[in-house]
């Protein structure tokens, strides 16, 4: 039970970063990126192509799974400049269709067929303070930690920080202050895009992908940044830690079917104590 | 602020409302009349079943609830007739009458969740709602075999009088009564559509303050539209598992389930009463008949692109877009 649970709160710190730049679209750009979880599964089969073509390792991999999914979301754009009122709905609905294409290029390209990185050193079993842990995870969740920090410092300490801050509350007294809230939006969008692709080899190295694989992801995104709440990234770690916890947890107890509800149930619960914030989010304009 | 992502009422031009039911009518019959080969038959059975799952995404989105989850309503209703008949061996017609009732009961519970959540927030639970129900009929082997699924479900049972014992007679037959389906349906949305409940929906959907304001029960109202439309999804999933003879939970549970009625409704135009059977025929019709031979399984495209064409271009659907044209005086009316 001890590995279940250490085993859960490596995934956790994987499910925070996988939720970061669904979290970060969603506070500063309000838009709620279905699609997310489908820039993810593309990322991740970049991955799986270089590892199999190449031998390059899910590390080495992320900036190429990057860049393809930055350049996507970019392309996307001037879709959502075009939306009107009310903006989150139409935004909602928006991505969702996108992620429908993205799905059925997804196929067109890879098969259906369920897909995995296995990197063979990494499945080598690790002993740390009496627990044994396959090697993979704890690289991944160290990654994991290591680019949270980086994005929590951008957050926090750097100019660009301070202006993605600024719009995700009040996008009029940003104007004021001379950021353009236009600007932001698209950077934000970028960086989100960036870091859905990065995060695709990681998260196709612990997980089988498959192009209609990206629907757990979001869920999972949305369900942390609910919890964590807007523009908290601290918060997106200690969520994504108890969360992999309750999974494992269920899933040890429970079996496979509490292991699946659990993200499901916690998203009802979340909207249902929390939501109200959602529909509530200032306009745009 | 209204979160509805759907325009205002009156959006069909005055020809396309007259022609409504009447049109509705010759083109359901049409398929029976014309003695289409089988291969088409099947594609207007399915038709009409989407259209009925369509048809009924749209009642409650008449009161701004876009629902991303009718593949639980779907679900539910096609596991209660399929288990009724097969493991109870109760006739079909009641496992279909089985099947609208406990997906009504689904559809309270859904209310009860998430109605009184905001727009975003309601799409998002209905969602989860629907993959929840998934999950469960995956891993519920002991009632509903899993992932392996239930097979050999029993056809609809036409009372050999009416000479159903070709299977070809009873092919059109299956295809009538998911057209007689349809048309109750379109009926019941019609009829509502002018009383004081149709315009509580409407209201709602514009300002639900307000309209709590001036003495709609906003909750009940809410409530009692999601549990209607579930229960014709729940007829819908009923008449697929029959039709079909057999299902697995991705089959009737599937994300796709949820999406299509949404893309049929707003492709063909969200809060008219025609648009969701019009969309649900052109998707549907095109994909198979044209996109199929050119792209085999490109679906997923044809979809995902029909929904931003709406979002991006056409927010009031084909038929909102037509009814436009026809006003600015390029019509016969």
């Amino acid at each position: 039970m001890l590995d279940a649970a250490a085993s859960g709160l490596m995934t956790g710190a994987l499910y925070a970063l996988l939720a970061s730049g669904f979290a970060l679209v969603l506070s500063v750009a309000r838009t709620f990126n279905l699609a997310h979880g489908e820039l993810i599964v593309l990322g991740g089969y970049v991955g799986e192509y270089l590892w199999r073509t190449a031998g390059l390792s899910p590390i080495a991999s992320m900036p190429f799974a990057a860049l393809p999914c930055g350049a996507l979301v970019l392309a996307s754009r001037p879709l959502l400049r075009r939306l009107g009122e009310p903006f989150v709905l139409r935004a909602l609905v928006l991505t969702f269709g996108l992620s429908l294409m993205l799905q059925g290029a997804l196929q067109d390209a890879f098969s259906a067929d369920l897909r995995m990185i296995a990197v063979p050193a990494w499945e080598e079993g690790i002993g740390l303070l009496g627990v044994r842990l396959p090697a993979g995870r704890l690289i991944v969740a160290a990654i994991s930690v290591g680019l949270l920090l980086v994005l929590y410092l951008l957050w926090t300490r750097t100019y660009l920080g301070k202006s993605l801050r600024a719009v995700s509350q009040d996008r009029e007294a940003a104007c004021l202050a001379g950021i353009s809230p236009r600007r932001v939006d698209g950077i934000v969008l970028l960086l989100g895009g960036l870091l859905a692709g990065a995060v695709g080899p990681l998260f196709a190295a612990v997980h089988t992908i498959s192009p209609a694989a990206g629907l757990g992801p979001v869920t999972i995104a949305i369900v942390l940044t609910i919890l964590a709440g807007i523009g908290r990234i601290g918060g997106l770690l200690v969520g994504g830690l108890l969360l992999g916890l309750a999974e494992a947890m269920a899933g040890w107890f429970g079996g496979a079917m509490w292991h699946d509800l659990i993200p499901l149930g916690l998203l009802v619960g979340l909207l249902r104590w929390r939501g109200g914030g959602l529909g509530s989010a200032p306009n745009r304009s | 602020m209204s979160l509805s992502p759907i325009p205002c009422l009156p959006v069909t031009g005055p020809l396309l409302r007259r022609l409504g039911g009447v049109g509705l009518a010759l083109v359901g019959l049409a398929p029976v009349v014309l003695g289409l080969p089988d291969h088409l038959l099947y594609l207007a059975t399915m038709t009409a079943l989407l259209a009925l799952l369509a048809q009924s995404w749209n009642l409650p989105a008449q009161a701004g609830l876009i629902s991303f989850g009718h593949a639980a309503f779907f679900g539910v209703g096609a596991y209660a007739s399929a288990l009724l008949s097969q493991r109870g061996h109760v006739s079909p017609w009641l496992g279909l009458l089985a099947a609208a009732v406990a997906a009504a009961i689904t559809g309270w519970l859904a209310a009860r969740i998430a109605g009184d959540l905001p727009g975003p927030a309601f799409s998002l639970a209905t969602l989860a709602l629907a993959e929840a129900l998934r999950v469960i009929a995956l891993h519920w082997i002991g009632l509903t075999e899993g992932a392996s699924g239930l097979v050999g479900i029993p056809g609809l049972p036409w009372p050999a009088i009416i000479g159903a014992e070709s299977p070809r007679t009873a092919r059109i037959l299956d295809y009538c009564a998911a057209a007689f389906l349809l048309g109750v349906l379109y009926a019941i949305a019609t009829w509502i559509r002018r009383r004081p409940y149709g315009l509580a929906l409407e209201a709602i959907r514009q300002a639900e303050g307000r309209a709590g304001a001036l003495g709609v029960n906003t909750r009940r109202v809410k409530a009692s539209v999601l549990i209607l439309s579930a229960a014709f999804s729940g007829l819908a999933g009923g008449l697929y598992a029959h039709l079909f003879h057999w299902l697995d939970p991705t089959s009737v549970f599937g994300i796709h389930l949820s999406v299509m009625p949404l893309i049929m409704a707003m492709f063909g135009g969200t809060g008219t009463l025609l648009g969701p059977v019009v969309g649900a025929a052109v998707l549907y019709l095109a994909n198979e008949l044209v996109f199929q031979g050119l792209a085999p399984g490109a679906h997923l495209w044809l979809y995902g692109a029909a929904i931003v064409l709406v979002m991006v271009a056409l927010p009031r659907g084909i038929l909102g877009w037509l009814g436009g044209w026809m006003e600015r005086g390029h019509g016969l009316v």
